[in-house]
């Protein structure tokens, strides 16, 4: 380690010279304007405090036979680096060697560059980007990474305003005596033997199944109509709904030695929130759906020149669609991009139990593949299990764990939000970030690739 | 105890009679006998007719060995269980008429028979569950008495639920 310095400062001078090099190379072949160099200056401290970072460590390989000149070595981060280059542009068996090189220097090296991008990268491109913005018409490489959305656009307003003429409607008719007529006069109608309150503890079956179903019951007649708005019946429904687990007693009384600051806000401190009124509540309140799945889809568009001639004999034309594997593949020419693209999909599921656990999965298989088989006990890669809890405002916050990286915890936090299609529907990334507990680091994710979550009913998962 | 013969009176007079273990199953016929132990004359039952008291005891007898908890505000309606996870017996226990099964849900309120109620509940549930309110007024005999304008403002009021 005594040398340390004067590796540095070679190392520093090598990394400046190859970043010069790269980011020469990318702007004459997307802009065809000169190169001109402010970023390596930018990117200058990046490189020397994680090299520090790396030297830190007593076993690193590169570090130790590191008596060649300075050409010709290269540090695991810098073959990530190279290679994460080579896969934006499409070289893929040249990314997958230098990928190969820096796992081989360092096993962590995806780690290494994480912080690397993290500390240094992240809030340079940032900073930058406005600035490209602004000058330049010419679009920058990383632009070819954009998120094609292809579902319906769910963010129009909402239509729940006060509805007076219907509240006028039920005050007329809880005025009234009501009485169910038959359709066929000589047969008896055997559900209006049931007085109100055996027909609200029938609907209390019905509703934590399927509120909607109470909505179609409501629409039979005048009197269903009056009875499915029975306070006790919704109240019923929330107290399903916004079960919380930590709610139990055992963990109230924890919390109460705890001292916790902020003691819960109970059922009923909620109630008043929603003019005490239990239907509200529950069409407003935000909540987490159980009968179904979240999924957050991203397409993703990378260019792909091997790709495309590959393709192109037996496709000549754009918009080429196979399938390889699970892999959607999408070739089309998109007129600003300057080679062909290809578009992969992947898809984050989530879904929630209503004990407090959640189970999350990151894969490019295709909703219908997963969500029968999706739940804490399934072997797959990248899936995360964890806890989950809902904070005042609809804030949702989990904490995940991957079998396959015990050291790494997940932190995500989600905005709970409801959508024109219904309620309580979509999750709005807030945060995420991980926490790794070797390094005793945290790193922040970008939310750039982080698609919201929208909701859809899956038949064969239960409510409790 | 278990030895001990209960006789039951339906409302047209009909006796019945039953041993005390299934006779217990109604709460309210429980608490009866534990006031008075020495009770022997038949406990009428004037809200029940003998057919239905018939079905009433062919359940009881049934789930005779079954140890139900009492009812709990936690045991509500719904509460830990699906409508759909009914056993085959039970299930082949409803395939009656409208009629009965509107009956043995008011009979098993009457006597307080718990498990009997939430059964019984359970496959009407099941009967309007997943139906558009037409189905339900023809499954029920109901004739639709809303206006059409008062019907378009409840639909239209519903609709945040009718999302998928």
């Amino acid at each position: 380690m005594l040398d340390d310095s004067v590796e540095q400062d070679e190392l520093e001078e090598f990394r400046r010279r190859w970043k010069q090099e790269v980011e020469a190379k990318k702007f004459v072949k997307n802009s065809g304007v000169q190169p001109q160099l402010p970023k390596p200056k930018a990117f200058r401290p990046s490189t020397t405090s994680v090299l520090e970072s790396h030297s830190a460590e007593p076993d690193d390989p590169p570090k130790r036979d590191r008596d060649s000149p300075v050409v010709g070595q290269k540090t695991s981060l810098e073959y990530y680096m190279t290679a994460i280059e080579k896969e934006k542009v499409g070289n893929l068996s040249e990314a997958l060697t230098n990928y190969r090189h820096a796992f081989k220097l360092d096993p962590d090296a995806d780690d290494s560059y994480r912080q690397h991008w993290q500390q240094h990268i992240a809030p340079h491109a940032a900073a930058t980007s406005a600035a490209v913005q602004s000058s330049s018409t010419v679009k920058h490489e990383d632009d070819f990474e954009r998120h094609v959305h292809l579902g319906d656009d769910y963010e129009k307003p909402n239509g729940l305003a006060p509805n007076d003429t219907l509240e006028n409607l039920l005050a007329q008719l809880r005025g009234m005596q009501l009485e169910c007529t038959p359709l066929k006069e000589d047969k008896p109608i055997f559900i209006a033997m049931l007085p109100n309150e055996v027909l609200l503890y029938l609907l209390k079956h019905v509703i934590v199944d399927s509120v909607a179903s109470v909505a179609h019951f409501a629409l039979v007649c005048r009197k269903f109509l009056l009875v499915s708005r029975d306070q006790t019946l919704w109240r019923h429904l929330c107290e399903h709904a916004y079960h919380d687990p930590k709610d139990h007693e055992e963990a109230q009384i924890i919390a109460a030695l705890a001292d916790e600051p902020e003691p819960r806000r109970t059922q009923f401190d909620q109630l008043r929130i929603y003019g005490g009124d239990w239907r509200r509540m529950y069409i407003e309140r935000p909540r987490l759906r159980f009968e179904g799945v979240y999924i957050s889809v991203c397409h993703y568009l990378r260019c792909a020149r091997k790709l495309r001639k590959f393709l192109e004999p037996a496709h000549p034309s754009c918009h080429v669609c196979m399938r390889s594997g699970c892999l959607h593949i999408f070739v089309s020419r998109i007129p600003h991009l300057p080679t062909n693209a290809i578009a992969t999909s992947y898809y984050r599921y989530l879904r929630f139990y209503p004990d407090g656990t959640v189970v999350k999965h990151l894969t490019t298989d295709e909703p219908s593949a997963v969500v029968r088989l999706l739940q804490p006990t399934l072997k797959r890669k990248s899936l995360f299990t964890g806890t989950y809890s809902i904070k005042d405002g609809g804030v949702l916050e989990l904490e995940l764990l991957d079998a396959d990286r015990p050291r790494e915890t997940f932190f995500a936090t989600m905005q709970i939000c409801s959508t024109h299609r219904g309620r309580q529907n979509k999750l709005e990334w807030v945060e995420y970030c991980s926490y790794n507990s070797l390094r005793e680091s945290r790193t922040v994710f970008p939310l750039k690739m982080m698609k919201p979550y929208f909701f859809s009913v899956v038949k064969s998962y239960r409510w409790w | 105890m278990s030895d001990r013969k209960i006789k039951l009176t339906s409302s047209e007079g009909t006796e019945f009679i039953v041993d005390r273990d299934v006779a217990d199953k109604s709460i309210i016929v429980r608490n009866m006998l534990e006031d008075c132990d020495d009770y022997d004359a038949a406990i009428p039952l004037p809200n029940v007719t003998a057919p239905i008291l018939t079905k009433v005891i062919e359940y009881c007898t049934h789930h005779r060995a079954e140890v139900w908890k009492s009812s709990t505000d936690d045991d509500a309606a719904g509460g830990g269980r699906k409508a759909d996870d009914i056993s085959d017996w039970d299930a082949e226990f409803c395939k009656v008429d409208q009629g009965t099964l509107f009956e043995l849900i008011l009979a098993a309120n009457y006597l307080d028979i718990k498990p009997l109620l939430d059964l019984t509940c359970k496959t009407v549930a099941n009967m309007i569950r997943d139906k558009t309110p037409e189905e339900i007024r023809q499954t029920f005999n109901i004739v639709n008495d809303f206006t059409p304008e008062e019907e378009e403002q409840v639909r239209k009021e519903n609709e945040w639920v009718e999302e998928k």
